[in-house]
């Protein structure tokens, strides 16, 4: 795998696993809709991590009903369906409120595309340092390798989640640049302190 | 089927450490993992991978 920084590029040759033409397939459907960048666990997956997962973290951009529609039409027609609910209207009032929905294959629960409109600023962001991962000519976005280790590490915690973050750190330790992740890290330490006062005054 | 070889003959090994529990043991593989990666090629590497995840997982 090579990684260009200034392109923000990788480029591997990997022998593709079910769950890269998986992955293919779903963002070939939606890319023609909405903009899209994936996120979490399968970006390390994709990268080489040796573990597998049920589902497959993907932001996608805001956008009306009408679009929505027109993408959940051609995602059923390419044999995908949502385990949340049926009507489009439905799905589309998940994303809205801020919730994930998941599409997988018809009939099939997992692998899964759990699929959310990003609700921070943070979040936001992941459409502008994104990583394009070339394929052998078939493309992949991810969030920059910075926010991939800082979330994993300092928001999301677990062990499962050191590993990926430690996964991606080791192969490109290189070129992987501190002084964002420190970056991503006091906004991160931010938002948990902010979650942790709502939670307190929850209950 | 041909027969890869996993660690180059020419190449000193390297060796993971073990940890001194199941946590350490994990992160020193993931680093033992990461450093095979680096020093092989991505065919090498992720037919190993694509084993491990296409038993899992059957369809795309």
């Amino acid at each position: 795998m090579k990684y260009d920084a200034e392109k923000r590029e990788i480029i591997s040759d990997k022998i593709l696993n079910n769950l890269d033409k998986l992955a293919l397939s779903f963002v070939k459907i939606l890319e023609k809709h909405v903009e899209y960048v994936i996120i979490s666990g399968y970006v390390s997956i994709l990268l080489g991590r040796t573990r597998t997962t049920e589902d497959i973290d993907i932001f996608i951009k805001k956008i009306s009903f009408e679009k929505f529609s027109k993408l959940y039409d051609d995602l059923e027609r390419e044999g995908f369906w949502c385990i949340n609910a049926e009507k489009a209207e439905e799905i589309y009032s998940y994303l809205r409120g801020g919730l994930a929905v998941r599409f997988a294959r018809k009939n099939e629960a997992v692998p899964n595309f759990e699929v959310k409109f990003p609700k921070r600023e943070i979040d936001e962001e992941a459409f502008n340092d994104f990583i394009i991962v070339n394929l052998k000519g078939e493309k992949l976005k991810i969030s920059s390798l910075e926010r991939q280790i800082a979330f994993k590490k300092y928001y999301l915690g677990t062990d499962k989640d050191i590993e990926d973050a430690q996964h991606v750190e080791q192969i490109f330790k290189e070129k992987i640049d501190y002084n964002k992740i420190n970056k991503f890290r006091s906004i991160i330490e931010g938002i948990k302190e902010n979650e942790r006062r709502k939670n307190i005054q929850k209950g | 089927m041909k027969e890869e070889r996993i660690f180059k003959k020419d190449e000193p090994r390297e060796f993971m450490k073990p940890g001194e529990n199941n946590r350490e043991d994990r992160l020193n593989f993931v680093n033992f993992w990461a450093n095979f990666i680096r020093t092989h090629s991505d065919e090498e590497w992720s037919r190993q991978q694509k084993i491990l995840i296409d038993s899992q997982i059957k369809c795309y």
